[in-house]
């Protein structure tokens, strides 16, 4: 089966008073159709570079210096600006992190919406409100013709957050670049948006790109890891296999900085030895 | 305090460009007599030395008087950049004195003291100055008060957002007993902080000094003959505009690369809260 | 709500100005004859007049009597004229209003423009430019700009007229040629008075501009595929020139200065050229009226300047 998302050696740098400080170093990964591909690091690891880098929107100073990004096997980085916000959106779509700054503030979010689908559908003004409207109803917008008319400022963050997915999947895109969509949510308001998410994956057979720093996340919803660390993917593995037999110093050390609730059932086999090592088989442990 | 200053002006092309020329204006208006034979307010040169177009012995030209254009350039430096300097001065002390105060004080007497900055806001500086300087006439002390008087509301302003932002803090260090000496805490977050925001204020403020000088000395109140100030030179070339060019180009392009440099300087300062 | 707010604003700076005005006036070498008549005036009927007006009254009382003379109508006498000071201002007025109108017009369209191209190619060599002249016509002085003016377009090239309002002799009749003929009067004065402004506007509307087009919504109209020209005009550029509006407000005391300078270049007929000459001429009461109209203007502008803002930002809106 041919990936549809493959990236070779990206390289990305930054460039300060003549001095190049590299922030993606030559990293290579594939996600293929309807998988969710989990981007795992800590904050500076390079990972939201990456994702502005598949759609080619890396802030200056910044510059990709090298590598391929092939979505559907033709070469984003050799597409002129035309042919690229053809791609954008349409068979591309992104998720940020926080909702208040992601949306125009004086725009209404409903317009918002429907602005894709004109871009990319040819709809005329009314057919692309429709649409809007029906993607607010899919992603779980109570009363979404009286939302549809509203600021953002005057939604709340759930409500902002799910219409920044209505945003990303209105062209359905076959891909989906979710830069921490759920890290500024707080817990409840996490597990909605990710059982959205992942029934929306379902249903439109969505591949994904997952970005966080969440591990509990990853296990959640991704089908395969790649662990980010200093702009390098330092170990790429399944779900399970990354977080039960983690084989890069690196990547051992993120799953043991897990914080973990322990506690010992009473008359059970309790192995005091078998506590010791985290990563291996079961034990009575609350992730 | 004043290292970060140092690096970040070395860095900043924008605030050496505006230095530089600061300086060579300083050292030509200070070396005005060494770099002239001429005096700048002489009245009694032949009728034939009247209205030269610049030459080799006259570079700028001269006046209705036969006065040589380029040393009452020089001269007019001297006035100008002085006025500029102690105006600003007066007025930004004055200013950061009752901005201080008012933000201090808070409360009723806060809101009083700014109300009355707005009041004095609202008046157009030129038509003020106008009327103050025909009710009281136009001797060079007067028009430096008059003019230190029409500036000091800005930096009021500016010193008591400070102060105001500071006494939020240590309102929460106090609540937190942290058990500082609130009064100690406020004097050295509060000179820094505020010394950045008024130097930058400062620089801008010499600028618009200079230009409203320039402008009343245009208009006939400033600076008074003999004594040269780039806005009466200005003045004298008015009436023989379509002629005598030299005496409208000269000092217009003096007070335009003063106020330039000085601009450059101000907007170049790294204040806190400005991403430079 | 917040127009009750502005306007009991407006009337407590507006009462503030009046006061401000009538102490200037009581401080005034003389006494407060000076608003009434000139200096010139003869010695009896400065006496009468003193007996008229009440100026041996205490302060109070003369405030009071000031303020009810004022408030009808009674704005003095200008010696040097020989007219009411109420006549010369309906005369200068609507020249100041339109000199100062299309100026500030200039300035917002011109500096917007300006401002909005300067941040958008702010990392290209064309941005440079742009932000670098907007610092020098920022910095030069305006009376400058427009003496250099004179001396190029109306001397040098003879396209343009150098003062006044009109012409004196105008070759065809009706009202075509004769809207022409203003019209070419007001090109330069107009221009180089919203010039200034406009250097001041970019500036502001550069760094507003650079500000949005760093902004995470700017990112994401991007990644939805919009044109660089739709993620300019419909997200970048409302988003930028709203705070404009702030700037209306502060922005006229400065429009009426300059004008001050402005048409004592040009000749203009309004109220900075009447203010120049009543300066010389000594003539007080013309001075005080000038100061309180365009200290009116000034604090009016600025509360409509307010309010408008308070209706066209949906986030204060809804505030």
């Amino acid at each position: 089966m041919t990936p549809l998302l493959k990236v070779e050696d990206l390289q990305v740098s930054f460039f300060k008073n003549k001095e190049e400080a590299c922030a993606v170093d030559k990293i290579s990964f594939e996600i293929y159709p309807g998988e969710t591909l989990a981007l795992v690091g800590e904050s500076g690891c390079g990972k939201t570079t990456t994702a502005h880098a598949l759609f080619r929107l890396v802030p200056s100073p910044g510059r990709i210096v090298a590598g391929t990004i092939a979505l559907h096997e033709k070469n984003l980085l050799a597409l002129n600006e035309k042919q690229l916000n053809a791609v954008r959106g349409k068979e591309m779509g992104l998720i940020l992190q926080d909702a208040l700054s992601a949306l125009n503030p004086v725009m209404r979010v409903g317009e918002q919406i429907a602005e894709a689908l004109r871009r990319h559908l040819a709809l005329d003004k009314k057919s692309a409100k429709q649409q809007a409207l029906a993607w607010m109803e899919k992603v779980r917008l109570p009363r979404a013709e009286k939302l549809y008319d509203c600021y953002p400022h005057q939604l709340s963050g759930g409500q902002r957050q799910r219409v920044l997915i209505a945003i990303a999947l209105a062209c359905r895109p076959a891909l989906v670049v979710a830069d921490e969509p759920t890290t500024a949510l707080d817990v409840s308001l996490q597990s909605q948006i990710l059982a959205l998410l992942k029934e929306l994956k379902a249903e439109l057979s969505l591949a994904m790109l997952w970005i966080t720093h969440d591990l509990a996340v990853v296990a959640q919803i991704a089908d395969r890891v790649a662990v980010m660390h200093a702009g390098k993917i330092v170990e790429t593995a399944a779900t399970e296999t990354l977080f039960t037999q983690p084989r890069h110093p690196y990547t051992q050390n993120l799953l043991a900085a897990i914080p973990r609730i322990e506690f010992s059932l009473p008359s059970s086999n309790a192995d005091p030895a078998s506590n010791a090592n985290p990563a291996s088989g079961t034990s009575q442990k609350l992730l | 305090m004043i290292r970060p200053f140092r690096n970040m002006r070395l860095q900043n092309r924008q605030l050496r460009a505006g230095a530089l020329l600061l300086v060579i204006i300083l050292l030509l208006s200070c070396a005005a007599p060494l770099l002239t034979p001429y005096s700048p307010d002489s009245q009694d040169a032949p009728a034939l030395t009247r209205h030269l177009p610049p030459s080799l012995q006259h570079p700028f030209g001269t006046d209705q008087f036969g006065r040589d254009v380029f040393t009452r350039v020089l001269f007019g430096g001297r006035i100008s950049l002085l006025i500029g300097m102690l105006v600003v001065i007066l007025s930004v002390s004055l200013g950061a004195l009752y901005g201080a105060v008012s933000g201090y004080m808070g409360g009723a007497w806060d809101t009083a003291l700014m109300r009355l900055v707005d009041v004095l806001l609202a008046f157009p500086l030129i038509f003020f100055a106008v009327t103050v300087i025909a009710l009281f006439g136009s001797n060079l002390p007067a028009l430096i008060l008059i003019l230190a008087l029409t500036g000091w509301m800005d930096v009021a302003r500016l010193v008591r957002a400070e102060v105001l932002s500071l006494k939020e803090r240590a309102f929460i260090l106090k609540a937190r007993a942290v058990g500082l000496n609130k009064r100690r805490v406020i004097l050295r977050h509060l000179i820094p902080n505020t010394f950045a925001i008024v130097a930058a204020a400062s620089a801008l403020r010499v600028a618009d000094v200079i230009l409203l000088e320039s402008t009343l000395s245009f208009l006939g109140v400033g600076v008074q003959p003999p004594a040269a100030s780039w806005g009466a030179i200005l003045n004298d070339g008015r009436p023989v505009l379509a002629t005598v060019w030299w005496l409208t180009l000269f000092p217009g392009l003096a007070i335009a690369l003063t106020t330039v440099s000085f601009h450059l300087i101000g907007e170049a300062l790294p204040t806190p809260g400005k991403n430079s | 709500m917040i127009v009750f707010k502005h306007i009991s604003r407006f009337v407590f700076l507006l009462a503030g100005i009046w006061t401000l005005n009538f102490c200037l006036v009581r401080l005034s070498p003389g006494d407060a004859t000076n608003v009434y008549w000139g200096p010139h005036s003869d010695r009896t009927s400065l006496e009468t007049l003193r007996a008229q007006r009440g100026l041996q009254l205490p302060f109070w009382q003369q405030f009071k009597l000031w303020t009810v003379r004022f408030l009808q109508g009674d704005w003095g006498y200008s010696w040097t004229r020989h007219r009411p000071v109420t006549a010369i201002l309906k005369e200068a007025m609507p020249s100041t209003l339109q000199l100062t109108s299309l100026a500030l017009a200039f300035s917002f369209i011109i500096g917007s423009a300006w401002g909005v191209l300067a941040g958008r190619y702010a990392e290209h060599a064309s941005g440079h430019v742009l932000n670098f002249s907007g610092l020098l016509i920022y910095a030069l002085p305006s009376f400058w700009l427009a003496s250099l003016a004179i001396m190029f377009f109306s001397v040098k090239l003879q396209w343009l007229p150098s003062s006044g309002m009109s012409s004196l002799f105008i070759d065809e009749p009706g009202f075509g040629p004769k809207l022409w003929d203003r019209v070419r009067h007001l090109i330069l004065p107009v221009t180089i008075l919203g010039l200034a402004g406009a250097a001041a506007v970019s500036r502001f509307v550069r760094a507003q501009m650079r500000n949005v087009l760093r902004q995470d919504f700017i990112r994401l109209a991007q990644a939805k595929g919009l044109s660089q020209r739709d993620v300019l005009l419909r997200h970048a550029l409302k988003n930028a020139l709203l705070p404009v509006i702030t700037l209306l407000g502060l922005y006229f005391p400065f429009l009426l200065g300059g004008a001050l300078v402005i048409e004592v270049i040009f000749a203009w007929p309004g109220m900075g050229r009447i203010a120049y000459e009543a300066l010389f001429s000594k003539d007080y009461p013309v001075l005080f009226a000038v100061n309180l109209i365009t200290a009116t203007m000034t604090i009016a502008g600025n509360a409509a300047a307010d309010l408008l803002y308070h209706f066209i930002d949906p986030r204060v809106r809804r505030a």
